[in-house]
This record gives structure tokens, sequence and C-alpha cells, in this order.
């Protein structure tokens, strides 16, 4: 059965045929290659597909007890792919020291191949035929067998081995300062025959120190030797330690027979080695650097890191007469041995009448400033005033290793002649340009030590975490609350004096009867009816209320229940008896009224329950 | 001779109890003060171990500014940077005006590329009185404004304007009072990283995954705690880390 084609179906179709029409139309002319990968391509490309061989041996293979030989392994494959063991197996006789290592693409046809040597350093001390025995060191991820090397340790040599020559690395000083800059010189003498070679790849190798290699130079030159005097290929270069201590140095480079790597000086005659260079890794024995910082104490304005010894020559102006606000150039040429190619310009003084903008580093390069001795420093300088008469002295030091102390440098001021500005000039124009503005923020230091404790605390929990804190802010609420009782208190006895009067008789009461009791335990009967008396005058006055000497016991019973007779007989006895006592004189109470003590207590009782 | 025979007249006890008291306070400080001393002549001689080890034995018997300051000192010198600003941070937390531990806070932390704390506006607040300061004026104004507005109505005293306007602006001083008081209260969660390359976990376990390493001396506010770990917050992000690797400027 046919299907019918729909208009939708034909519209479909010819979208998409159109669609790939305009995708062919539009295809981009095919893309110009990467200059940067084009330089890459047309790089010989390093061999790193080729099966990779090891050679191990022994340089010289034959010594004399004592003597030293250099293990030498070498792979046609590149360093870091090579999974250097850090111990080797070896005979116990053998003392053996890592070497230098290294890595040399050398051409190969179209392509370099790599080749990285192993050096380690044996010393044999007994006589014998040692062999290190193969081993398996691996390379790219595959195993390569390290072949076995022999070495022959004999008193006297049959066959007569020549002396390889020694590569010897050699310091300036040996006793710096960090950031002094040293020369280090690295000698390969020729053989006894006069015949030299090259050294190319030449570093020094260690931790602490940057090696500057701008001020490199090499020379082939004549060297007195123990067998007379012999061509030397010399190579020297500057190294500045950046860190104290002791480092350890040294020097490695591989021979490359003729094959001279840049310029080179030769002085006196010299047999050069042709054929083809072996390319073996030659190292030093390390030399040791001791560095020390720079002391801090004795600093001196204007230090900016100069080492050496510096003069400097006589500074010149760009004219000697300005107008305010007209920049001059102030130049000075300063020379000497040290870090003369690193000195940085002083930092320009904050003066009053000047503007000083930083000075410039000489642009001229490391090596230009080396050959020429000096370097220059620039300051732009703008006169403020016309007040001014010179230029400001601008400080500057540095630090003389020899001495190990800071010597002052500072460039001088020079008459110069300012005038007013023939136009109005805004001085604000020139701010920031000494430094810092006054109120910036100085440059953090430590501070010294505190002298004293200072403030102190007792917790450095703050109060309000404390628990007591919630409980001391309840005092002030109870404080209101008892202001407010008090207060509503001192109201009420107001309104009700007798509450007062009845507790202050109940106090007197007691007190009273205290007495009572103390004269009647020691029979003291006038005193006993004398403070009975009163307690009763006391207890009472409130019910009436009167004055309470006034009361006489008729005023008392009243108060006294009436069924208690003997009650009332003995308080009668006892206002009777006080009063012949006190209204005649020569009668004394009766001893027998400390009889009726029981019932006066029964009655004092009475009379305190009635006062509460 | 009176004051004499007034304290023969008391009990023995309460006067031998108050002795013994006073001579233990004088101990204290005694004792406090010579080892300040102690500390500093074990610095002056080089011995910086043996004088941070005084100072921070003196530092929790008596917090001072002074102490802080010199014991941060010499755990700088001795190359630990997360006690030292510790130290520093804790001196700034007994006296907030202290200039000496601002310039050494703002030393340590150029030298060792560190963050300081990111204060909120309450907690900047906070830094302008001492800590017990905002709690002692605080009370009193809040005490003073109710004494003004309760005492006249409890004593029956004639309403005046002066006590109306003396307790309105010992309300305002309260509330004012109250952003630093929070303030304070949040900072007292502020905490130093003491160990270099702290790890900083994902989960409160020994066996966590590492989110980043954290460098001493590194600010960090402590949210919670789960057994031996503690969740933090830096401006690196959040994550757990061990209780003895944080340092709190207000120990709990």
């Amino acid at each position: 059965m046919r299907r019918a084609h729909t208009p939708a179906h034909l519209a479909c179709l010819a979208l998409l045929c159109s669609s790939i029409a305009i995708c062919l139309a539009q295809t981009p002319p095919p893309s110009q290659p990467d200059p940067t990968v084009q330089l890459l391509q047309s790089q010989p490309q390093v061999d790193t597909a080729s099966p990779v061989v090891a050679a191990a041996t022994f340089d010289p293979p034959v010594v004399r007890p004592g003597g030293t030989s250099t293990y030498r392994v070498t792979f046609n494959a590149m360093m870091d792919s090579v999974q250097w063991p850090e111990d080797l197996v070896a005979p116990k006789q053998l003392e053996l020291q890592p070497g230098g290592r290294g890595q040399l693409l050398l051409p190969a046809g179209a392509s370099l191949q790599p080749r990285t040597t192993f050096n380690t350093r044996v010393k044999a001390t007994n006589t014998g035929a040692f062999t290190i025995p193969r081993y398996l060191v691996y390379v790219y991820g595959k195993p390569v067998t390290v072949p076995a090397a022999d070495l022959q340790v004999v008193e006297d040599p049959a066959v007569a081995v020549p002396a390889t020559p020694e590569v010897r690395l050699s310091l300036g000083a040996t006793n710096v300062f960090v950031g002094q800059p040293v020369s280090a010189r690295v000698v390969l003498e020729g053989n006894v025959n006069g015949v030299l070679q090259a050294l190319a790849q030449i570093k020094l190798v260690g931790e602490g120190f940057v090696t500057d290699t701008t001020f490199a130079r090499q020379t082939i030159q004549p060297m007195d030797a123990a067998s007379g005097s012999l061509p030397a290929f010399v190579y020297e270069t500057s190294l500045t330690p950046v860190t104290a201590g002791v480092l350890p140095i040294t020097a490695q480079g591989f021979t490359a027979g003729n094959q001279f790597v840049g310029p080179i000086t030769i002085t006196g005659r010299a047999t050069i080695l042709g054929g083809t260079p072996l390319y073996e890794l030659r190292d030093t024995l390390p030399v040791m650097l001791k560095v020390r910082t720079i002391p801090q104490d004795g600093r001196l304005p204007g230090y900016h890191g100069g080492i050496g010894q510096f003069r400097a020559d006589s500074p010149a102006l760009s004219t000697n007469s300005v107008q305010v606000g007209e920049p001059v150039t102030f130049s000075v040429n300063v020379m000497g041995s040290g870090n003369l190619a690193r000195l940085i310009p002083p930092a320009p003084p904050k003066v009053e009448g000047w503007k000083v903008y930083a000075g410039k580093p000489d642009p001229g390069p490391a090596q230009l400033i080396e050959a020429r001795g000096f370097i220059t420093f620039r300051f732009t300088l703008v006169p403020t005033s016309e007040k001014t008469k010179a230029t400001p002295a601008i400080p500057f030091s540095y630090f003389d290793p020899a001495s190990e102390r800071y010597v002052a440098l500072d460039l001088p001021s020079l008459p110069i002649a300012v005038k007013p500005s023939a136009v109005p000039i805004n001085l604000d124009d020139f701010a920031d340009a000494a430094g810092p503005a006054v109120g910036a923020r100085a440059e953090p230091k430590l501070s010294a030590l505190a002298p004293g404790r200072g403030k102190t605390m007792a917790s450095l929990q703050p109060w309000q975490q404390h628990p007591w804190f919630p409980l001391v802010q309840l005092a002030p609420v109870v404080l209101f609350a008892g202001l407010w009782g008090w207060d509503r208190r001192r109201r009420f006895l107001a309104a009700n004096p007798e509450i007062v009067l009845r507790r202050r008789a109940r106090r007197a009461l007691q007190r009273e009867w205290t007495a009572v009791r103390r004269a009647a335990s020691v029979g003291d009967t006038p005193r006993f009816a004398a403070g009975v008396v009163s307690a009763f005058r006391v207890a009472c006055a409130p019910h009436y209320p009167a004055e309470p000497r006034a009361l006489v016991s008729t005023d008392v019973l009243p108060l006294l229940p009436e069924s208690e007779s003997a009650m009332h007989t003995a308080v009668r006895a006892v206002f009777a008896a006080t009063n012949a006592e006190r209204f005649a004189a020569s009668q004394t109470p009766p001893a027998d009224l400390l009889a009726l003590r029981h019932e006066l207590e029964r009655a004092r009782t009475l009379l305190e329950e009635k006062l509460r | 001779m009176k004051a004499c025979s007034h304290i023969s007249q008391r009990d023995p006890f309460v006067v031998a109890l108050q002795a013994a008291m006073l001579l233990l306070v004088a101990q204290i400080g005694f004792s406090a003060g010579g080892d300040f001393h102690a500390g500093l002549n074990a610095y002056r001689s080089g011995d910086c171990p043996r004088a941070a080890e005084v100072w921070s034995k003196h530092s929790q018997l008596q917090p001072a500014s002074g102490t802080f300051i010199n014991l941060g000192l010499a755990e700088w010198h001795l190359g630990r940077r997360g006690p030292a600003v510790l130290a520093w941070e804790r001196a700034l937390w007994v006296d907030p005006f202290n200039a000496d531990a601002r310039e050494n806070l703002r030393f340590a932390r150029k030298a060792a590329q560190l963050e300081a704390p990111t204060l909120t506006w309450f907690e900047a607040a906070s830094l302008w009185l001492p800590i017990n300061a905002w709690a002692l004026v605080a009370g009193i104004s809040l005490w003073a404004a109710v004494a003004f507005v309760t005492l006249p109505r409890i004593l029956r005293w004639r309403r005046a304007n002066w006590q109306q306007a003396l307790a309105a602006a010992g309300f305002a001083i309260f509330l004012l009072c109250l952003p630093s008081l929070y303030g304070i209260n949040t900072r007292s969660r502020l905490g130093i990283v003491l160990e270099k390359e702290t790890e900083l976990r994902l989960t409160p376990t020994r066996s966590a995954q590492t989110m980043m390493l954290l460098p001493a001396g590194q600010p960090a506010r402590w949210e919670r705690a789960r057994g031996e770990y503690l969740l933090i917050r830096t401006g690196y992000g959040q994550g757990w880390i061990e209780r003895s690797q944080l340092g709190l400027v207000c120990p709990k």
C-alpha cells in the first residue's frame, strides 16, 4: 500500500534539503595552522620510543686503595622518567656517595635522543675486585636492567691507567652574608698531554642560593699544575645566597669535546680534543658556603639591600635654575664591588620645600652595568617653595661585609636657584610623591615586651555569661520590693500608733523582767520589787494610755483576771513594799517578797500576752 | 586601741578565716607578679619555651593584657603562629584599646598571610568598651530607669520632669547597650586554629573526608560541638575540626 505524501511531509523534505545546501555552502575554508604549533612541529622530536638501554661504568675502572672512582649509569631516556633507587646494592668495602645527575639531548638523525646520567662517587679502601651487580630500574614504567660494573682496587696497577682530569669548584668567598654575591669558578684541566675538552650545561647544584648566569663567561687559559703548566677550561659565574646556614654546593657539566656553547676566550696554547664528544657527566666535590644573616643592629637610613663596597660619584642636576613646580633630575653614579648591578635606589626623603619622587632603577642590563662598573640613580625632584636654595640630601647606605658594618653613603645636596612659578600651580598634585602621606598606616611590626601585666580580669568569660549574673540582676528587684514593703509598713504604723506602743512596751517589759530575774537570783529584794513594779507599769501603760511612772497597783489589777486573787495579792504586796521603801526611807521591803515570784511571773505572762 | 579591742571581741574563727583569706589573696597576687617577671627574665635570656610556659600558666591564673602580649611574642618566636595569634586576640579581649596587641595582630596576619576575623556591626560596636563595662552600664542604666519610674510611685513622691527624663535616658542607654552585649556573646565564640595544616573535615569522624587544610592562626567561629569535634565556620567554609585544634578567645 503506497503512502501518500502530504504537504507537511513535502515541506519538511524541502527544509532539510535547504539546510544541507546552506551547510555545504558555508563550510569554512581550511584553518591556518597555529604558528606555535608549527614552531613546535618544526623542532626535532625527542626520541622516547626507542628501547631504553642502560650502561654502567666505573671511571676510572682501576684505582689505588683510598682512591675515588665515579660509578656512572647512563640511560637513553628522559631523566624524569627514570625511577632511580635511593640506595644502591654494592660491596661493603665500597663507600658510595650520591653525585651529580643530569640530562642531555643529543641529535640523532631527525630526532633528539635523550641521555640521562646518574653519578655515584665511590671510594675503595681495600684492595680487590669489586662488582656492583646488575639490578632493575624502572624507566617509563618498564623495568630496565642496569648491567654489572667492575672496579679493580690494586696497590700497583700492571697497566698504567691515565688519571681522568677532575672538575674543580672554587668560590670567591666561603664566609658571606645573605644577599652578598659570590663568584664561582668551575675548572676542568687538560690531561698530562695538554689535551683538554670543553664542558657543556654547567650548573651549580645545591639549595639556598641563586645562580646569576648573566655574568657567566668561559675561557681556556694555562694553569699551574703538578706536572707543569696545563691548559684548563674555566667557567666563571656568580651566585647569591638567599638563606643563612652552611650550604653545600657542587658543580656539574657534560664533557663536550670541541663543542663550545657561546663565546669563549682562549689564552695561551691548548690542544682541544677532536672527534665525537663523549658527553660524560662530571661533577665536583661539595664546597661548603657559610652564610650569615645581615645584622639588624646599626642599620642606617637609606639601606636598601646593598652589600659590598661602594662609592658615589659627584651628583649632577639637569639644571641649576627651576621654577616652583618644575621637575629637575638629580642623577648620581655609584660604583664599587658587590651587588652593584642589583642595587636599588634609596627611598626618597620627605623634606619641606621639595617633592622627591622615587628613584628609578638603572634601565641598563646587568651585564652592561657590570661591564661599565657603575650604576646610575636618577631622582625627580620638584621644588614646592621658592625659598629652597638647595636640593635635599638623600640618605643612602650599604653593608660592608669586610668590616661587617653599615656604611653611610648619603647623596649630598646641590645648590639650585628656585624661582616663583610664572603660572599658578596646585601643589596638591605632588601629593604622595615622597612615600606615604601623613596619617597613612605604617608597616606593622612586632611590639616590644610589655613591662607590666596591664589590665587584668578575674576571668576571660564576660559577666553576662556567669551563672551569678541573673542573680545580681535580681538584687534591685529585691531592693525595690523591700522599699515598697518598708514604706507600706511605715504608713500602716503611722495610722496605728498603738501597735508601736505595745511593741515598745513588750520590749521594755522583757528588758525589765530580765533585771528582775537577776535580782531574784542574788536575793536582792529591793531591786526585785522595784523591777517588778517598773515592769508592770511599762506593760500596763499602753492600755490607758498613760505615762508608766504615773501608774499604781489599782491601774494594774484591772488588767489581771479577777479570779486570780493570789496574783492580785502579790501585785499589791509588791507595790506596797515599793511605796513603803520610796516614801519611808528607813523601811526595807520584806524578804518574803521573793516567795511571790511565781505569782508575779504569771502576772507578767498575762500582761505580756495582752500586749500582743 | 579601740579597733584592736573590737577585733579581739570577735569570734576567733572568723578572725582566722579572714586572715587566711587575706593571705591567700596576697599570695595569689605575689605569685602572679613573680611569675610574670620570671617570664620576662626567661625571655630576655633567650629561653622562649620557658617564658611561654610561665606566661601561659600566669595567664590562666589571672588573665592580663600584658601577659597575653608577651605570651604571643614568645610563641611567635617559637614559630607557633596559632597560639601567638590567639594570645594577642585574648589581649584585645581583655583590653580592646591595647595598641600593641592590635599592631602585633596586624604584623602576624601580614607576615603569615592570614585573615582577620570578620566582625558584624554589633561585634565591632562591642569593641568600644571593655567587655564587662557593657554589662555594668546596661545594668546600671536599666535599673536606674526602673527606679526613676517606680520609686516615685512606691514612695509617693511628686512626679517631676527630671525623673521622667532620667528614666528615658536610662532606657535609651540600656537599649544601646543590647547590641554590644549580643556582640560580646557572639565574639566569645571566635577561635583561632592552633596547628598548621589543620584538616577541615566534612563530618565529625576520624575517617572523614578532608575538605581543606587550614593554616595556623586562621580565625573561625565555633558553631556547635559533637564529641571530640567542633563545627566551625571560617572564611573558607564550614566543617569539623578536633577540639584541641581550636583555641577559643573566651574559653568555655
